[in-house]
């Protein structure tokens, strides 16, 4: 009864008002947020035409696939997404044996160094990529790695967020499953293939899609470290197109983006909750 | 000597666990630890891709002489300074209302903020790009049908601030999610006791929320400045740095000093400064923050 008449006394009309105003203050951001992604569609599947017609239209009316036809004859999009996702998968995977292997170590074994091996790993994080890219690219032209996926996916392992969430989820892994393993005479690596991994499922979903993304959207690493416009990534290639062109074609252009966008759109909706997990986990402990 | 056996003793135990992080710790060393190290070398050098030459502090004396080097220098804390606040405090509020809503209405906010977030920057840059184009983009559609007169979004004196808009609509989703992840972990027992005890919902948010969530406001706040003391792409896709180096920032200008210009040296001596920045710029928020953050 108590808190019913408290709740009774709190909403008063000024906080009524106040929390319909700032619901639609919410709504206006998320329309902020929203929209350029809905005009990005609508550009990509209107005749380029009206992408320069003054006023614009609002509402799809001719809807057509020409963009697309353009970007696929007149550029090597088709090519620069199987780069892509090369790239993005080959690190998602060394990442993914990497970093679960670190993770086993140092969140359920005690071992001389622990703390500062990790401590050191992890602070890495801190400092900007761009300072290790001049002689990672010095580097990479000496070994004959310029221009090749290698060159364009291995300095994208290094990255040690995966590592981090992977030791999170590996520390509440029950002692006693391990241990029971040990007593019936499993060897170290029978232990992580046939208890720790089938256990970490979850945080395998999480790394590994937090770091498909993250290799698919970078932009730096891959500009420089490739030269032939066939060995572009996506974006590479997307922001190529818009950046040598005197007068931007702005219908193919959105096409490309929208070609870039949809599957990580896609993989976002289907695994919504593997981001946030893995976003929060990364926070919250941190 | 004991000490040392015994050290030998307890690593041999688990050398299993040595093995284990070998992988990840190859690539640190070949990857992060090694670059760094010829970084802080080059900044000493004036170097190439085929030659290079001992030059002393000559690159670091030169850079802070460059009047497009300072300008880069101060824009970029502009937008630290401007966008980092900006970003935190409007997800706290916004991640406040957000938690006193439905699911339903919750999952469709943490969908619109965090979904720019997975797209590339590029993505939304080149969209920025046409939505700005002073001719045909849809904002000076809206302002001359408003009234006012068409703006040249890409080329005025407030750029820096458009771009912002731009970065803040990438980085904002996250900070999101967090506090809202935060919020969620207070127990509510707290609030029905502040509220038995007559609590107003204001004195609820600065008295009890706020103040529960200053750690994760104190890791935004790292996170964060760290983020946008590397912005670029913005830069890079929108203005080049123009109008009149007014949007150059640190990082593009590590950029086209290392990969327009060949100057290795000149190019990790920035990133030293860079490093420099967020380090000193990371342990006074520390300070700042002090030891209340321990819960």
């Amino acid at each position: 009864m108590l808190t019913q008449t408290n709740e009774l006394r709190q909403y008063t009309l000024v906080e009524k008002v106040w929390f319909y105003f700032s619901l639609g203050l919410l709504f206006v951001l998320a329309f902020i947020f929203l929209f350029p992604l809905y005009w990005m569609f609508l550009g990509a599947f209107e005749p380029s035409s009206l992408a320069i017609k003054m006023p614009p239209n609002f509402l799809p009316v001719h809807l057509t696939l020409h963009n697309f036809e353009k970007l696929f004859t007149s550029t090597k999009a088709l090519r620069w997404f199987i780069n892509s996702i090369i790239v993005a998968g080959s690190s998602t995977v060394l990442t993914l044996i990497f970093a679960s292997m670190a993770g086993y170590a140092f969140g359920k074994k005690k071992f001389p160094g622990r703390e500062l091996i990790f401590w050191v790993l992890i602070t890495a994080m801190m400092v900007p990529k761009q300072v290790m890219m001049i002689p990672l690219y010095i580097l990479m032209n000496k070994y004959h790695l310029y221009n090749t996926y290698p060159g364009m996916f291995l300095p994208m392992v290094a990255w040690p967020f995966g590592l981090f969430l992977m030791k999170q989820f590996m520390q509440s892994i029950p002692e006693d499953l391990l241990l029971s393993a040990k007593i019936d005479g499993a060897g170290e690596w029978k232990i992580f293939i046939s208890i720790v991994l089938p256990l970490s499922i979850p945080a395998f979903g999480t790394v590994g899609i937090l770091y498909f993304i993250n290799t698919w959207n970078d932009y730096m690493w891959q500009l420089v470290i490739t030269k032939d416009i066939i060995m572009s990534t996506l974006p590479v290639g997307i922001a190529k197109v818009a950046r040598n062109e005197f007068i931007v074609d702005y219908g193919r252009l959105m096409s490309g983006a929208a070609f870039g966008a949809v599957p990580m759109i896609a993989i976002f909706l289907f695994f919504q909750k593997y981001f946030i997990s893995g976003i929060t986990m990364g926070a919250l402990k941190g | 000597m004991s000490r040392i056996v015994r050290l030998y003793k307890a690593m041999k135990k688990e050398k299993a666990a040595y093995f284990f992080i070998l992988p990840s710790v190859l690539m640190f060393l070949l990857f992060t630890l090694y670059p760094l190290i010829l970084s802080f070398f080059l900044s000493f050098k004036h170097a190439n891709l085929v030659s290079s030459k001992w030059v002393g502090l000559a690159n670091f004396v030169s850079i802070f002489r460059d009047n497009v080097f300072i300008l880069a220098l101060k824009n970029t804390f502009l937008f630290v300074v401007v966008l980092v606040p900006t970003i935190v405090f409007l997800a706290f509020f916004a991640a406040l209302k957000i938690s006193t809503l439905n699911n339903s209405l919750k999952t469709f906010f943490r969908g619109a903020f965090y979904l720019p977030t997975v797209l590339s920057g590029v993505i939304l840059s080149l969209i920025w790009l046409w939505i700005f184009n002073p001719a045909f983009g849809l904002l000076n559609y809206i302002v001359k049908l408003l009234g006012f007169k068409p703006v040249i979004w890409l080329a005025s004196k407030g750029t820096i601030y458009y771009l912002m808009f731009v970065v803040f609509t990438f980085n904002f989703g996250v900070p999101v999610i967090i506090y809202l992840a935060s919020i969620m972990n207070i127990p509510s027992e707290l609030y029905e006791a502040a509220r038995i005890d007559g609590a107003s919902r204001r004195e609820i948010k600065w008295k009890i929320t706020f103040p529960l969530l200053k750690p994760t406001t104190f890791f935004l706040f790292v996170t964060q400045t760290i983020a946008v003391f590397q912005v670029w792409v913005v830069v890079q896709l929108l203005t080049n740095g123009g109008p009149a180096h007014r949007t150059e920032t640190i990082v593009f200008q590590i950029y086209k000093t290392a990969f327009w210009f060949n100057q290795f040296g000149r190019a990790s001596a920035m990133g030293m400064v860079l490093v420099v920045l967020i380090v000193v710029v990371t342990v006074l928020q520390r300070l700042y923050a002090g030891e209340e953050i321990n819960y």
